[in-house]
């Protein structure tokens, strides 16, 4: 049940094809195959060391697959890009620029043509966006890590990359904080003039994941690969409140926690333990 | 090193405060009490006020006849280090070049350059300020490329998304980084610059504060001498209490 206004486009933007990944002898990620269309949000969920936040940075360029090809429209992605932006978990902001120059910075590389009083002018434009326009001279030590992480969306945006690739952004964050920064993505997401953009994000959060994506992509740990690939089809604008009650909703939570408990005992040796991880 | 210096000299705290009027006080007393040293020297506190005062306008011009050889040694020793120092904690194979070397010549006691630059350099002001550049120089070049070495990895990666270009990523991110690093080595090449600015005095200078306290030894003018040391140790301690300052407007993004 995609209504048209969500259906991502048929293009295929990031593709990874039999891609393998290992640090020295232990191998982190083992033959993977994943193919993510122009437009669509999808979530990478797995526990802690199921390599999936190997997989974004090889989508983002910050590591390169040991075998196997990554490509972003087409084109090999061998080191990061300003088409693909990245938002860390922490971090994303320098400790040592206002939020604002933060932001300028990241539209200076965008737009090198653009003078700085202009840069500044459109920094607070997406400080705005964000609900950050009373902390725009801020610096990051001065905000909360919810505020931090909205300038990170917000540096992200400013990029203006086709690509959004999400470590864990809310990871850090209490729940509060949390479902409000996933509203605010939603939104953004949603109001991308032009064209929407294509996001990866990883967690380790059932719920999120299935809130947020189109599709989202499980992890499984030892050896890790994909095990399986579920298609979110609840309609947009998804409201948290609704969703979460629905049967819709929670039918694909269980389906999702089912499959990775199997997975966890499978990977045990058929020893059933409670929940694995996070999961 | 440079907090317990800049440290050392804090008054903030009342027991501070309290341990120097013991000292004055210990000092007062065995001065006028127990003359188990001559007078002349060992000075009581109040002598040497006088003599301070009186002699206020000579230290005064010997401080400017220093600092004008002292700031432009110290400066481009900041400059040439940090530049230096940022390449090479940036581009490996500059740090396995200058590598052995520098570990080398950065533990010879720069005091030991002394009678030799002043033999082969024109004039007591350009061998001074060759000396307290090589002496400021080593401090700052090394405590840089240790800060630009170890840029935190999330730093690092967070730049190289951005695809900043060699200059942007060294001046806006590699240095910002490194600099706690760097006012650590900003904070022991002070302390040794005015080490080595007095020292150079006392051998050939004509002028400045090492050549006052030199020459009140000559003349047995023992507490011109001690005014001119204390003189000495309250410049040092502005200097570092300055540059501690500094450093707390500069890095007040860092918790320090």
């Amino acid at each position: 049940m995609i209504s048209d206004e969500t259906n991502p486009g048929s293009e295929t933007r990031i593709s990874l094809e039999n891609v393998s990944f290992s640090y020295g002898e232990k191998s982190v990620l083992r033959n993977i195959n994943l193919h993510i269309k122009n437009g669509e949000f999808v979530s990478l969920l797995g526990a802690s060391g199921s390599g999936k936040t190997t997989l974004l940075r090889i989508i983002a360029g910050l590591e390169n697959p040991s075998s196997g090809t990554a490509t972003d429209a087409g084109h090999a992605i061998t080191a990061p890009s300003l088409q693909r932006s990245f938002v860390f978990q922490n971090y994303s902001l320098f400790p040592w620029l206002s939020l604002r120059e933060n932001i300028a910075l990241a539209i200076k590389k965008a737009h090198p043509e653009l003078k700085r009083a202009r840069r500044l002018v459109l920094a607070r434009r997406h400080l705005e966006l964000v609900g950050l326009a009373d902390s725009v001279k801020k610096y990051p030590f001065e905000l909360s890590g919810g505020m931090q992480q909205r300038g990170a969306i917000a540096r992200a945006l400013a990029l203006g990359a086709p690509v959004l690739l999400m470590d864990e952004p809310f990871g850090a964050l209490d729940p509060v904080n949390r479902s409000r920064l996933q509203d605010l993505l939603l939104s953004v997401w949603r109001n991308t003039e032009n064209q929407r953009k294509t996001v990866v994000f990883v967690t380790h959060d059932v719920d999120e994941a299935i809130l947020l994506s189109d599709r989202v992509v499980m992890l499984g740990s030892s050896p890790a690969g994909i095990i399986d690939e579920i298609q979110i089809d609840l309609p947009r604008p998804r409201s948290r409140r609704i969703l979460t009650e629905s049967n819709e909703f929670r039918h694909l939570r269980e389906h999702v926690q089912n499959r990775f408990r199997t997975e966890v005992s499978r990977a045990l040796g058929g020893i059933v333990t409670g929940d694995g991880d996070a999961i | 090193m440079n907090k317990k210096i800049v440290y050392a000299f804090s008054l903030r705290k009342k027991e501070g405060i309290f341990f120097l009027l013991a000292l004055l006080g210990i000092w007062t007393l065995v001065s006028t009490r127990f003359s188990f040293a001559a007078d002349y020297l060992f000075p009581t506190p109040k002598a040497v006020a006088v003599s301070l005062w009186e002699n206020l306008p000579e230290l005064l011009e010997g401080t400017l006849s220093s600092f004008l050889i002292l700031v432009p040694a110290f400066f481009s020793a900041i400059l040439v280090g940090i530049v230096l120092g940022i390449i090479a904690g940036t581009t490996p194979w500059v740090n396995r070049l200058l590598g052995p070397f520098s570990r080398f010549a950065a533990q010879i006691p720069t005091t030991i350059y002394i009678p030799y630059a002043i033999a082969l350099l024109p004039g007591f002001e350009s061998a001074a300020g060759f000396v307290i550049f090589i002496g400021a120089f080593w401090p700052i070049f090394l405590n840089t490329t240790t800060g630009a070495s170890n840029v935190p990895a999330h730093f690092r990666e967070n730049a190289r998304t951005l695809e900043l270009n060699w200059f942007e990523y060294r001046a806006k991110i590699v240095l910002p980084s490194a600099l706690p690093h760097i006012f650590s080595g900003l904070g022991i090449s002070l302390v040794f610059s005015f080490i080595l600015l007095t020292v150079a005095e006392l051998f050939g200078a004509s002028s400045g504060l090492g050549r006052f306290v030199q020459l009140s030894a000559d003349y047995a003018e023992y507490t011109r001498m001690v005014a001119g040391i204390l003189y000495v140790g309250v410049v040092v301690f502005l200097c570092s209490a300055f540059l501690d300052f500094l450093k707390h407007r500069i890095l007040f993004w860092k918790k320090l």
